[in-house]
């Protein structure tokens, strides 16, 4: 995409934010963009080549030998490229690899005998914050998994596409017993592994992302909560008497079909204690990403946009993004929401070492059920 | 006389050592939080083994096995709890390793929210992180104070762990919760 083309979306995407943010308040506060770096990360600058200390290949647990030394039960993953020896460099969580060749990436899984009994995971893979449909074995939106325990290394393979030359993030998700959801809280556990490929020649640490600054409804300051991410009915003139989970204590929300389904999104500032790092000033600005599922599948979560990237002062408890859908069919709906911190940040740089800044780097999930009755 | 006097002594020093007892027995049920917690209960990962049946495990909402062990037999652990006052409601997430542990990891725990009645309540809360090894202990806190009381609401916390080792790769991550009803 050029950087005319670039200008033109961004300024659509601030157009059509307005449009929501003026529906969602009498008094709309300009929109405003901002994009990640170094100062606004509150980390010393690097140059591209001194990103982040080197790990070498026979550093790595490829095989994953040496968890299985030290996992006796429980559930262990991690994701590797498949062929490490196509990697230019290796750091934390970060790979360096040629632009535009497809790449096999290893998602493994290590379910070993001590646990009672097998474990069933959804499973969702997401690169620079979209979903890929063909990307798992099975070509589809996700894939299920079901893990029986034993000795073996389950290993996924996640086929991706040609990268453009820059910084990329492959997030691999993982939902254990999807068949119990949802719950009345919207509680949904996300074992997630998250890695960045920076694919060659690039000289840009980070991805190039414009962020927008939504206005704050709650205050940190005034002692409003703070949100990760939350999926509510609660409107702006109704939250005094508090922020509802979803339909609480029903997990499902029930409506005819043909009716409207609006509810809102609601997310905040974020920032990481380094308890090994106690003199650094907390984060001026946090940014994250905003995804919806319909069904586990991917869809717009403002208009022509599915991905909503939002920053957030440190002083903003919560920001809120209406969503409506119009047109779900008959029958029972699963709407998953997720928020990824500081996206198009390589890995090695959001851990940090141990004594400095950790940025950010949580994924967070609300699912909740809607169930459309005949008319 | 004397036998009245002994009679009133006796009378008087009971009187004295109740009280003592009484002001005791708050002090000790006060706990470290301005010697006023009344009740708690906490959802340790450690508790939920061996494998908690599947119906249980969606009351709990945790990952099933919230427990790893590391190198050398150590333990990590996901504790989700919760203890109040009268009037305030006291959360805590504490990822922990055991003492038996000798590896290195970066252990990161959170409160992620607080609910009473279906309504978010609390304030502000970050991901608390640190490399730890044997006995390591990292804790986030998140509390509330209610001005009609704690009591005859449904509490839960929503808790966050998450161990890593130092290659970024090999992880644990879980969410962990616990509920009550004061």
């Amino acid at each position: 995409m050029s950087k005319f083309e670039m200008n033109i979306k961004a300024s659509y995407v601030i157009l059509v934010l307005y449009i929501i943010v003026s529906g969602c308040s009498s008094q709309a506060e300009p929109l405003t963009q901002d994009l990640i770096n170094w100062e606004n990360l509150q980390i010393a600058p690097r140059s591209i080549n001194e990103l982040c200390p080197e790990i070498f290949p026979q550093q790595l647990d490829l095989t994953g030998e040496a968890v299985k030394r030290d996992f006796s039960y429980g559930l262990a993953q991690a994701l590797y490229p498949r062929d490490i020896s196509n990697t230019y460099k290796i750091s934390a969580g970060t790979y360096w690899v040629d632009s535009n060749k497809q790449l096999t990436v290893n998602w493994l899984f290590w379910y070993p005998k001590g646990n009672q009994g097998p474990i069933d995971l959804r499973l969702i893979i997401l690169l620079d914050e979209q979903q890929l449909t063909k990307a798992l074995p099975q070509q589809d939106k996700y894939q299920d998994l079901h893990l029986e325990k034993g000795d073996e290394i389950i290993t996924i393979p996640i086929t991706l596409p040609g990268l453009s030359p820059g910084v990329h993030t492959v997030i691999a998700i993982a939902i254990p017993s999807p068949q119990n959801a949802p719950d009345e809280y919207g509680s949904v556990e996300i074992i997630s592994s998250r890695m960045t490929l920076i694919a060659e020649p690039t000289k840009d640490p980070f991805r190039a992302i414009d962020f927008f600054s939504l206005p704050a409804e709650g205050s940190i300051k005034n002692d409003d909560p703070l949100m990760a991410i939350e999926l509510t009915f609660t409107s702006k003139e109704d939250r005094k008497s508090g922020i509802h989970i979803w339909n609480w204590p029903d997990p499902w929300f029930a409506v005819r079909t043909g009716v409207p389904v609006r509810f809102y999104a609601l997310a905040g500032y974020e920032d990481v204690k380094n308890l090994d790092a106690p003199s650094l000033k907390p984060l001026e600005k946090s940014f994250f990403a905003m995804l919806l599922f319909v069904d586990y599948q991917q869809v717009e979560i403002t208009p022509n946009q599915k991905v909503l990237y939002i920053v957030a002062d440190k002083d903003n408890a919560y920001t809120r993004v209406p969503i409506e859908f119009t047109n779900l069919t008959e029958g029972r709906h699963y709407i998953l929401a997720l928020r990824i911190d500081t996206p198009g940040v390589p890995m090695c740089i959001l851990r940090g070492a141990p004594t400095e800044r950790i940025l950010p780097n949580s994924i967070y999930g609300k699912l909740v059920g809607i169930e459309v009755l005949p008319p | 006389m004397k036998i009245k006097r002994l009679i009133r002594l006796i009378l008087q020093i009971s009187i004295v050592m109740s009280l003592l007892i009484a002001n005791t027995s708050i002090a000790a049920a006060g706990g470290g939080k301005n010697g006023k917690i009344i009740g708690q209960v906490s959802n340790s990962a450690i508790k939920s083994l061996p494998t908690p049946t599947t119906k249980e495990l969606r009351a709990w909402g945790i990952m099933p096995n919230a427990t790893q062990p590391v190198p050398s037999g150590g333990t990590a652990t996901a504790t989700a709890g919760l203890e109040w006052s009268y009037i305030t409601m006291y959360s805590t997430a504490k990822s922990s390793l055991s003492s038996n542990t000798l590896g290195v990891y970066n252990l990161c725990a959170r409160v992620v929210r607080l609910i009473m009645n279906g309504v978010v309540q609390g304030t502000h809360s970050s991901p608390v992180c640190g490399d730890r090894t044997g006995g390591g202990v990292v804790v986030d806190n998140l509390n509330k104070t209610v001005a009609s009381g704690v009591r005859g609401k449904t509490w839960k916390v929503d808790t966050y762990h998450n161990f890593v080792k130092s290659d970024n790769t090999w992880n644990w991550n879980t969410p962990n919760s616990v509920t009550a009803y004061p």
